[in-house]
C-alpha cells in the first residue's frame, strides 16, 4: 500500500478502478453489473465499520438494522406520499442517526462480547418488529418502489445504478479517510487502543463512540436507501441476521483498519460465493446449490485464520514483517 | 540442572532480556538481584514456558526444553511460583492443592505430598476448605509454594514471594523456604527482601536492564556495591 | 398452568444449549455462534438414525458421539490455529463454523425436515387438569440429569476441577502442568454433546430441519446473557425464563411476537443491567 500512502493517489487509483468496473464485469465470467452493485452497496456498509469497528473497537452486529431503517424509510416515503427518492434516503440517514446516537447512550455501557450480543439483538428486534408492523407492510414489506430520478433521468439500469452506488461509495471513502487522517479521526484510533489513557486525556469516550455509530449507521441506512430503489422492493429479509453478519465478514476479511479494506472486502466475499455458486456444480455433477455455502464458509475461515489484518493487509504485510518476526 | 545461554526475549517490539547466560546446580539456591526492570521477571517467564524467547537456549535437566509448552515444563519438575501468587481464587485450598499434582501423582502419592505440605504450612490445613481467594496474602504466597511443591518439583523458581506481605507472614515463608532448601529442593528466587534473599541462597546473580552484571557466592556479593545500590534503588522505588 | 409446564419444558432445550455457551465463554473466552449449528446436526442426526430404523438408544449415543468428534474438530480446525486473535475475530470464525455446518447439514440431510417418535409410549401425561406430551417430561428430566453429571464433573473430577482453573487464569493454569488447549479442546467437545443431547430430546417435539440452528443459538445467546455469560446454573435459568416468556407470549399475544419479545429481553438484559453483566463478564475477557 505503499502507493496509497499518499491519500490522493490512492482516490485517483480507486477513481480508475471503479471506472474500469464496468468495462470488466461486462466480460469476464461471474461477475455482472449487479453484482457489482451489490459489492459497491456492501463497500458502503462495511467502510462504516472501519472507524466504528477498526479503530474503536466497537463491534456490531447490528448494521442491517440501519441498513433497514435507511431501506424502509425511503420506500414509504416514496411510495405513501411521494416523495423524491434521494429525499427519502436522505431522511433515511438522518433517522438512522438519530437512532444510532441515542441508543448509543446505552449500547456502549456494554463491551466486548456483550457488546456483539446487544448490537446483535438490535439488528434482530429490529427485524421482527419489521416483520409484524403493518407499518412496514409485515412480511410482504413494501413494494412498488419507484427508482431514483437523476438530472431527469431514470436511474434504473443496473449499469446506472452502479456508476451512481460507485459515486457514492467514493465520496464516503473520501469523507471516512479524511475523518480518519483528522484530530477527530486519530482520537477515535486512541479510544480503541487505549481507552483509559484517552479518558485521561479528558476525550468524551461516549461522545466519540455514539458519533461513529452514527457514521455507521448513515453510511448503512444510505446503502439500504440505494437498495431498495435499485430492487424496487423492501422487505424484512434486509435487516436479517445474516445481512448484518455479511456486512461485518466483508469488513473484516477486507481488514478494518483501512478504508481500502471495505472495497476489498466486499469484491472478495462476492467473487467468493459467486465463484462457488457458478463452479462447483460443474465440478461436482449432481451437487445441489449448498455446496456453495460450505465453500464460502470454508473461505471465510480461512481469510480469518491466515490474513489476521485482512486482505488489505497484504499490501502492508512487506514492511511490517519485520516488526511481527521479532514481535512473534 | 538449569542451563540459559544466550537469552534474548521481550514484549511486543521491546526487547527486555539482552543475552543472558545463567545456571543453577542440583540442590543449589540461587538468587537474582537487580532494580525493578532489570528482567528478573521476563527471565522467569521464559524460563518457566510462558514467555517465548526471541533467541538463545533453555536446557533443563540435560534436555533442550527451549521450544517445550509451560504445562510441559511443570510436568517435568520445572515449576515457577509466580509473582503476585495467581492461586485459583474461586477453588478451595485443598482443590488447588490437587491441581499441583495434576496429572502427576494420584490416590495415596497424592495425599502424602499433601501432609508434607500441611507439615511445612499448618495454617493450610485449618483453612483446607476455604476458597483460596479468601485467603490473607500469607497464606496464599503458602498455597501458591504448596500447590508447586504437591508435582514434586526438581527446580522451583520463586518470583518475589515476600512481597507485599506482612512481616511476620515474611518470615514464615522464609523459614518454610529454609526448610525446603535443606530438604533438598533445588530454587532459584528473584527477592526484593535481600535478608532474604541472602539468608537463603548460596550464589546470586546481579541483572541490571536486561544483563548479567556481576555472579558469586552470596558473601561476596552481598559486600558488591552495585548490589547494594540496586536494593537501595528498589526500596526507595 | 398448562403454559407453565410447557414453557419450563421447552425451556429446557435452551438452558441445554446456553450452558454450552457459557462453558465453551468460560473456558475458552470464545462465543460460540455454531452452538445452536451443534443442536441442529445433532437433532438431524438422531432424527435420520430413527428414519433408518435404530432404536431411540442406540441413535442417541450414535448422534451425540458425532456431534461430540464435530465440536473436537471445530476446535482443533479453526480455533486453536487462531486462538491468538482478537475476540472479534474468533467470534466471526465461529460464525464461519456456522455457515459451514449449516450447509454441510443441508448437503447431508437435504432441506426437508425430519421425523422421530417420541423415547417412551405416546400415552400423555395428565394431572392437576392439565394434558402434556410426555416428551416434555423426557425433555425435563435428561435435562435435570445432565445438570447434576455436569456438576459432578466440574466440581468432583480431577478434570473438571482443571477446566474450572483452566478458566479462572490459563497461565496460572499451565504452571501446574494444565493445558489450556487441551481444556479448550475438551470444553468444545463437552458442549458439542451438550447440543446433541438438547436436539435428542427436541427432536420429537419439533422435527429438525438444517435452519434452525440459527434460531436457537440465538436463544441459547439469550439464556447465557440473562444467566450472566460466565455461570452455568445462570444460563440454565435464563433458557428457563426464555421457555415461559415464549410460551406466555404466544398464549396471550400472538406467536408471531413471541421471537421480538425473546430479542427485545436480551436487550434489556443488555442494556440495563450492564453493570453487573460488564463486571463479571471482564474478568473472563481476553482481548
Amino acid at each position: 500500500m505503499k502507493l496509497l500512502r499518499n491519500r490522493w493517489t490512492g482516490y485517483a487509483v480507486f477513481l480508475v478502478a471503479l471506472l474500469l468496473v464496468p468495462a470488466i464485469f461486462t466480460r469476464v465470467p461471474f461477475y455482472t453489473m449487479s453484482v457489482a452493485v451489490v459489492m459497491g452497496l456492501q463497500a458502503i456498509t462495511a467502510l462504516g465499520l472501519v472507524p466504528l469497528t477498526g479503530r474503536g473497537r466497537q463491534i456490531s452486529i447490528g448494521q442491517a438494522g440501519f441498513y433497514g431503517i435507511g431501506g424502509y424509510t425511503s420506500a414509504l416515503l416514496s411510495t405513501r406520499l411521494g416523495v423524491s427518492p434521494l429525499l427519502g434516503i436522505a431522511t433515511g440517514a438522518v433517522l438512522a442517526a438519530i437512532v444510532a446516537w441515542v441508543l448509543g447512550r446505552f449500547l456502549f455501557r456494554v463491551q466486548g462480547h456483550y457488546l456483539a450480543l446487544a448490537t446483535l439483538s438490535f439488528g434482530l428486534t429490529l427485524n421482527f418488529l419489521f416483520a409484524q408492523l403493518p407499518l412496514t407492510g409485515a412480511t410482504s414489506g413494501i413494494t412498488a418502489v419507484p427508482s431514483i430520478s437523476l438530472f431527469g433521468s431514470d436511474v434504473s439500469s443496473d449499469l446506472s445504478v452502479y456508476y451512481l452506488v460507485a459515486a457514492m461509495l467514493l465520496a464516503a471513502t473520501v469523507v471516512v479517510d479524511s475523518l480518519l487522517r483528522s484530530p477527530l479521526g486519530r482520537a477515535v484510533t486512541a479510544v480503541g487502543d487505549s481507552p483509559v489513557a484517552a479518558a485521561a486525556s479528558g476525550v468524551s469516550i461516549s461522545a466519540l463512540r455514539r458519533g461513529m455509530f452514527a457514521l455507521s449507521a448513515v453510511l448503512a441506512a444510505i446503502s439500504g436507501g440505494l437498495y431498495v430503489h435499485w430492487s424496487s422492493f423492501a422487505d424484512p429479509s434486509m435487516l436479517g441476521i445474516l445481512v448484518s453478519i455479511q456486512f461485518l465478514v466483508v469488513a473484516t476479511v477486507g481488514g478494518l483498519r483501512t478504508v481500502w479494506g471495505a472495497p476489498l472486502g466486499a469484491f472478495v466475499v462476492i467473487t467468493l460465493s459467486e465463484v462457488a455458486k457458478s463452479t462447483i456444480p460443474d465440478l461436482v455433477p449432481g451437487a445441489s446449490g449448498d455446496y456453495e455455502i460450505v465453500v464460502y464458509g470454508v473461505a471465510l475461515i480461512l481469510v480469518l485464520i491466515f490474513l489476521p489484518d485482512g486482505v488489505a493487509g497484504l499490501f502492508r504485510r512487506r514492511t511490517s514483517i519485520v516488526h511481527n518476526l521479532k514481535g512473534d | 540442572m538449569l542451563r540459559v545461554e544466550g537469552l534474548v526475549a521481550g514484549y511486543g517490539a521491546i526487547e527486555a532480556l539482552h543475552g543472558v547466560d545463567l545456571e543453577v546446580a542440583g540442590e543449589e539456591t540461587v538468587a537474582l538481584v537487580g532494580p525493578n526492570g532489570a528482567g528478573k521477571s521476563t527471565l522467569f517467564g521464559v524460563v518457566s514456558g510462558l514467555l517465548r524467547p526471541w533467541r538463545g537456549r533453555v536446557e533443563f535437566d540435560g534436555q533442550d526444553v527451549t521450544r517445550w509448552s509451560a504445562e510441559r515444563r511443570a510436568l517435568a519438575g520445572l515449576v515457577l511460583v509466580p509473582e503476585g501468587r495467581r492461586v485459583f481464587a474461586g477453588l478451595s485450598v485443598e482443590e488447588n492443592l490437587r491441581l499441583g499434582a495434576y496429572r502427576r501423582a494420584r490416590g495415596r502419592c497424592v495425599t502424602d505430598r499433601a501432609t508434607e505440605v500441611f507439615d511445612l504450612f499448618p495454617r493450610l490445613l485449618e483453612r483446607r476448605g476455604q476458597r483460596a481467594g479468601t485467603l490473607s496474602g500469607g497464606e496464599q504466597q503458602m498455597l501458591a509454594i504448596g500447590r508447586a511443591l504437591m508435582g514434586g518439583p526438581r527446580l522451583l523458581l520463586l518470583d518475589e514471594p515476600s512481597l507485599g506481605l506482612a512481616p511476620l507472614a515474611v518470615r514464615e515463608v522464609a523459614d518454610a523456604l529454609a526448610r525446603l532448601i535443606h530438604g533438598g529442593v533445588a530454587v532459584a528466587l528473584v527477592e526484593q527482601n535481600a535478608a532474604v534473599a541472602f539468608g537463603l541462597a548460596s550464589r546470586g546473580y546481579l541483572l541490571d536492564r536486561g544483563e548479567v552484571v556481576t555472579s558469586g557466592p552470596v558473601e561476596q556479593l552481598r559486600d558488591d556495591k552495585r548490589v547494594q545500590a540496586a536494593y537501595l534503588g528498589d526500596t526507595r522505588g | 398452568m398448562a403454559e407453565l409446564f410447557t414453557g419450563l419444558a421447552t425451556g429446557t432445550t435452551y438452558a441445554l444449549v446456553g450452558l454450552g455457551i457459557a462453558l465453551i465463554f468460560q473456558v475458552t473466552g470464545v462465543i460460540n455462534f455454531a452452538q445452536g449449528d451443534f443442536v441442529a446436526v445433532g437433532g438431524l442426526l438422531f432424527a435420520v438414525l430413527r428414519e433408518d430404523g435404530f432404536d431411540t438408544p442406540v441413535a442417541a449415543v450414535l448422534s451425540i458421539v458425532l456431534s461430540t468428534a464435530i465440536g473436537i474438530l471445530t476446535y482443533a480446525l479453526v480455533i486453536l490455529p487462531a486462538r491468538r486473535a482478537g475476540h472479534d475475530r474468533l467470534m466471526i470464525l465461529t460464525i464461519g463454523v456456522s455457515i459451514v455446518l449449516q450447509g454441510a447439514a443441508l448437503l447431508v440431510f437435504g432441506a426437508d425436515s425430519h421425523f422421530a417418535p417420541p423415547f417412551g409410549p405416546g400415552r400423555p401425561l395428565r394431572f392437576a387438569g392439565i394434558t402434556l406430551p410426555s416428551q416434555y417430561a423426557w425433555c425435563a428430566g435428561v435435562t435435570a440429569v445432565v445438570m447434576v453429571l455436569l456438576w459432578l464433573f466440574l466440581t468432583r473430577t480431577p478434570t473438571g476441577t482443571a477446566m474450572r482453573a483452566s478458566a479462572m487464569d490459563p497461565d496460572a493454569a499451565r504452571l501446574t502442568g494444565i493445558s489450556p488447549e487441551r481444556m479448550g479442546l475438551l470444553v468444545f467437545a463437552l458442549a458439542a454433546g451438550l447440543a446433541a443431547i438438547a436436539g435428542t430430546v427436541l427432536a420429537p417435539l419439533q422435527p429438525p430441519d438444517a435452519t434452525i440452528g440459527v434460531a436457537l443459538g440465538l436463544k441459547g445467546f439469550t439464556a447465557a446473557v440473562i444467566g450472566g455469560l460466565v455461570s452455568p446454573i445462570g444460563a440454565v435459568a435464563g433458557g428457563l425464563v426464555i421457555g415461559l416468556v415464549e410460551t406466555y407470549a404466544t398464549g396471550y399475544l400472538s406467536s408471531e411476537y413471541k421471537d421480538t419479545l425473546t430479542f427485545g429481553l436480551l436487550l434489556m438484559v443488555l442494556l440495563i443491567r450492564p453493570g453487573g453483566l460488564v463486571r463479571r463478564g471482564a474478568g473472563v475477557d481476553r482481548v
